[in-house]
């Protein structure tokens, strides 16, 4: 019986098993017909080991390096260092005002603090004290009376309108309402 | 260099370091692109754009697999990606690009060359599902199992593309050159 196509395809890859491989070297050597295609086989993994490897592609390793860098550079740009564009102007000032703002009282306690800071004094302190515990009844007066939530909710509405600016000069969102 | 330590390293933020992998792949990867795209010039901008793919994607390599054949996959998706696009099918003689051996006799010279440029132009003939099979396992020098983990389909499957390609250049072989 001759050998099949696919056994001589795993004898010249040397992946049969010691006796299958021993037994076919002996068919080949009695059947002409097996021979031969073993040899035209052979001749074909001959011809498919010269196809051409060893390229010149000189200065590739830098053309890589190069291109990988340039993209980091570029999305480090993109995502960490982003431009001030005029809607991110914008959205920062509305986040610096809400947050003067929201902070006006406190920041008036700190002023009266750092200005009497140098007159702590007796009469000066006690005036001092009695400033504040008016201004923090004062606070406490406008959450009570519900004048604090008008700030936050104006405050709120500000950072809402600079959200949008800010979405509506993305490029992606542009893209989208163009398409 | 262990190939692990230098991925390793490149994860870590040291590019400089993946020219290593460059070096050692470039050849197997402009193989495969220059098979599937008949043109140097692309198939230097294809093989470029393996590398910088394999970078930016390193995280997810598994190092079980060869980096030859997770390369290897790269190249034929980035291949196909690139023939969709552009319908590029043209022929180009790729002669300036390779190192020729001029010791032999000038015959079989000759003859060596026609066949070569004969099997050059059949592996191109190959559909890519047989193409780079045959190649990962003659030019990358992967085994059946190393390039079915890489292409995500069956050892069979691969064993059975491989040989189908080969009975395939066989019967043009013969039918080119008649009965060896």
């Amino acid at each position: 019986m001759h050998v099949k196509e696919r056994d001589v395809v795993s004898y010249l890859e040397n992946s049969l098993t010691d006796k299958k491989q021993k037994s076919m070297d002996k068919h080949f050597s009695v059947c002409a017909l097996c021979r031969s295609k073993l040899r035209t086989w052979k001749t074909l993994y001959d011809t498919i080991e010269t196809l051409d490897f060893d390229f010149k592609l000189n200065g590739l390793e830098d053309k890589v390096l190069r291109k990988i860098k340039t993209q980091a550079e570029k999305e480090f740009e993109k995502h960490v260092a982003p431009k001030l564009s005029a809607s991110n102007l914008v959205f920062f000032l509305l986040l610096i005002f809400t947050a003067s703002v929201f902070f006006t009282p406190v920041i008036d306690i700190v002023n009266k603090i750092t200005q009497h800071s140098g007159n702590l004094m007796l009469n000066q302190g006690l005036r001092w004290l009695n400033e504040v515990k008016w201004h923090a009844i004062d606070f406490i007066g406008k959450i009570q009376a519900a004048e604090i939530s008008f700030l936050f909710l104006s405050a709120g509405i500000m950072l809402m309108v600079g959200g949008v600016y800010l979405y509506i000069g993305n490029k992606p969102f542009q893209k989208l309402l163009k398409n | 260099m262990e190939e692990r330590e230098v991925i390793d390293r490149c994860l870590k933020g040291d590019t400089d370091s993946f020219s290593f992998l460059v070096t050692k792949y470039k050849k197997l990867v402009y193989s495969i692109a220059l098979r599937f795209l008949n043109d140097p010039y692309l198939a230097e901008d294809i093989t470029q754009e393996v590398f910088f793919k394999a970078y930016r994607k390193l995280i997810l390599y598994d190092s079980n697999m060869k980096f030859s054949a997770w390369i290897g996959r790269i190249t034929h998706n980035t291949c196909i990606d690139s023939i969709r696009k552009t319908r590029n099918y043209k022929i180009v003689d790729s002669e300036d690009t390779v190192i020729e051996d001029y010791d032999e006799p000038t015959d079989e010279l000759v003859i060596k060359k026609e066949r070569k440029e004969w099997i050059e132009e059949q592996i191109r003939k190959l559909e890519p599902g047989y193409k780079t099979p045959l190649l990962l396992f003659h030019q990358g020098g992967l085994s059946y199992e190393e390039i079915a983990r890489s292409m995500n389909v069956p050892l069979s499957i691969v064993k059975n593309r491989i040989y189908r390609a080969r009975k395939m250049l066989k019967e043009r072989m013969t039918e080119y050159y008649g009965e060896v």
